[in-house]
């Protein structure tokens, strides 16, 4: 018998009632209450071992690593773009002034991160952005 | 009239002055935001009759601005001690109905005493919090009083429990005092704590967000794990203040106070909660819950990092802090905020003399790149520091699996746990069988007619050899493999014959934790 009592601060947990329940009822509720939580399971890396267990939102939520593309520049806080520098085609040189963003009260200089040329600046002047915006795109060598 | 009636009905008048707080009008509006007065909520957390007010004539010292025009009675703080569950404890709550409950030189001033008073009286400490923040007129002399009072927070802890209760903003600076005590109790919809406001993160990096959804009670219960706590209403709140308090002793010499021995309540069966298949799941707060008086588990952080549980329960009327790997979460891994959620309660337990039963059922570590980018390596330090270092009783009880670093992590016996149980259901290996065979059998698997036949045999090889908690007790790492149902009597004799323990640290200032 599968008693889910619906609780405030934890939908998802199987709560009990009166006669606990028996082995295999314990999973099968756990396995009821699932669509609620989304997957009910989980797979550690563990050689192949599979855990039947719930997922916790901020495991839900987490983002996927992705491996930075060295051609885009992003900024790394969120700001404003004071002054731009470059334009489309320009070719430049590592260390060289890409744009002045202002954030927290600071102009930071944005630099080119390598030799290259321009080949797209995705950022406005006056532009207020998030962190990791896309400022500009260089050509790919 | 008698010169002496003259004096007592002038005293009465002030009194009933400064009791009014910010007047009737501010007091309708704090009642409209769903909040109680400050007196009214101090009065509905004590003993009752047992609250004595202090520094109510205080007036506060600001010449700016036109603030010398200004009456702001008893500066917008009530400070006291009283009594809950009939122990002494000191307490202050911010009054936002006299200045929005600003902080000013003076108002910090009276925090301070209690803190003082709390300190030198080796009683728990208890702060409301509800207070727009800094008193801009005041300048720089706000900011010292917030100063003066985060020191004697780190001054407090460890000496004495600190509780901190937010029934209102708490914003900027403030915050910091919460995050420095032990304790931070919130309530739904009333609660709000952050550093910087929704304006000035809009105004600053142009990011929309509510007050709520940024630093309202549920954020800071589920996602940040500042605070430990949530309610619904004030009264839930100070009805689990006073549950906490019950389970903790006055000071760090003192033991809590011991309730009447009670046997866990028939329906929760050690046994049959826990499944042999270390695959399936199950709730182990019901294992708590076989294994305390009553069965009344008290859980602390109940909606973060729900892969570990901490709380408090009792075993025959005495305190025992339990962490326990919650297989209905994340398969009870551990990762960065289990460990810093461990972690801590641990410290507190060892603080404050509260011996630690540990029980243990997890298959290592979380995978994954943003767990190694969050810093697992150093938030799984956090733990294994904690556990060495505290000189509390100590017990672990192994229920299923103890893999890899996780197995010594969880207080085992390297790190200096007392006593060290296991169920004949426990896998004590140094990885899961899958893992371990396709290492160890790898060119025996490889080169098989029927790779897959010889991996599952080899796999249940490697089971059988190995996933049991018969190598560790061969080399002593555990001291008994006991049966299930016999785990409170083994707890309860543990605790028992180490009541006179005495462990100690190399002399040292302190040590350097990784935090």
């Amino acid at each position: 018998m599968i008693m889910a009592e619906v609780k405030n601060k934890n939908p998802e947990v199987p709560e009990i009632q009166e006669e606990m329940h028996v082995i295999s009822e314990i999973s099968d509720a756990v396995e009821f209450l699932a669509p609620q939580v989304g997957k009910s399971k989980m797979r550690l890396s563990e050689g192949g071992m599979e855990y039947k267990t719930f997922f916790t939102k901020k495991f839900e939520e987490r983002k996927t690593w992705k491996a930075p593309d060295p051609y885009k520049v992003l900024s790394h806080i969120p700001g404003s773009v004071i002054e731009i520098f470059v334009k489309p085609g320009q070719k430049v040189k590592k260390g060289d002034k890409l744009m002045v963003y202002e954030a927290m009260k600071m102009m930071n200089v944005v630099t080119s991160p390598m030799d290259g040329t321009i080949k797209e600046v995705n950022a406005k002047e006056g532009e207020s952005l998030p962190k990791g915006a896309l400022l500009v795109t260089f050509k790919k060598k | 009239m008698s010169l002496l009636s003259k004096k007592i009905t002038e005293l009465q008048e002030r009194t009933q002055h400064a009791l009014q707080g910010g007047g009737d009008k501010a007091i309708a509006k704090q009642i409209a935001m769903g909040k109680l007065p400050a007196r009214e909520r101090i009065r509905k957390l004590l003993d009752e009759g047992t609250f004595y007010e202090y520094d109510l004539f205080i007036q506060h010292d600001a010449r700016e601005f036109g603030m010398e025009k200004k009456d702001l009675a008893g500066d917008g703080v009530v400070i006291g001690t009283g009594k809950i569950n009939g122990q002494p404890v000191a307490v202050y709550a911010q009054d936002f109905t006299v200045a929005g409950g600003s902080l000013g030189s003076m108002h910090a001033r009276k925090i301070t005493k209690i803190m003082d008073y709390a300190l030198k009286l080796r009683i728990p400490l208890i702060g409301i919090n509800d207070s727009g923040g800094a008193r801009i007129q005041e300048g720089v002399n706000s900011l010292a009083g917030y100063g003066e009072i985060f020191f004697r927070n780190t001054l407090n802890s460890g000496v004495i429990p600190q509780i901190s209760v937010i029934l209102g903003p708490c914003a900027g600076g403030a915050v910091y005092s919460p995050a420095l005590t032990d304790y931070v109790f919130v309530v739904d919809k009333i609660s709000k704590m952050f550093i910087t406001g929704p304006e000035v993160i809009k105004s600053v990096l142009g990011e929309e967000i509510d007050m709520e959804s940024l630093g309202g009670a549920r954020v800071h219960c589920e996602t940040t794990g500042n605070a430990h706590f949530f309610a619904e209403s004030e009264e839930e709140c100070f009805s689990q203040i006073k549950t906490l308090l019950s389970y903790l002793p006055a000071n760090n010499n003192a033991l809590p106070q011991e309730k009447k021995p009670a046997q866990p309540l028939k329906k929760y069966n050690i046994v049959k909660t826990v499944p042999a298949d270390p695959t399936e799941p199950y709730d182990v707060r019901n294992v708590i819950r076989a294994l305390v008086d009553n069965s009344d588990f008290f859980e602390v952080q109940e909606m973060w990092a729900k892969n570990i549980v901490i709380g408090y329960g009792r075993i025959e009327g005495r305190t025992v802090g339990f962490i326990a790997n919650q297989p209905l979460y994340l398969a009870g891994v551990l990762d960065c905020d289990s460990s810093d959620k461990a972690a801590r309660f641990i410290r507190f337990c060892d603080a404050f003399n509260i011996p630690i039963v540990t029980l243990e059922d997890m298959p290592g570590y979380l995978p994954g790149v943003d767990q190694e980018h969050a810093g697992v390596i150093r938030h799984g330090a956090k733990l294994l520091y904690a556990y060495s270092e505290a000189t509390v009783p100590k017990i672990t009880v192994i229920l299923r699996k103890a893999y890899g670093g996780g197995y010594i992590a969880m207080n085992s016996r390297h790190l200096r746990a007392d006593f060290v149980f296991a169920w004949p259901t426990a896998e004590i290996a140094v990885m899961g069988p899958q893992g371990a065979a396709n290492i160890i059998f790898r060119k025996e698997i490889m080169e098989a007619e029927d790779p897959e036949a010889m991996r599952k045999a080899k796999v249940a090889e490697y089971k059988e050899k190995f996933a049991n908690p018969y190598v560790a007790a061969s080399k002593g790492y555990i001291d008994s493999v006991i049966n299930p149902a016999d785990t409170r009597q083994f707890i309860l004799q543990s605790l028992d014959v180490s009541q006179h323990k005495n462990a100690g640290m190399p002399k040292k200032k302190h040590g350097i934790p990784p935090f």
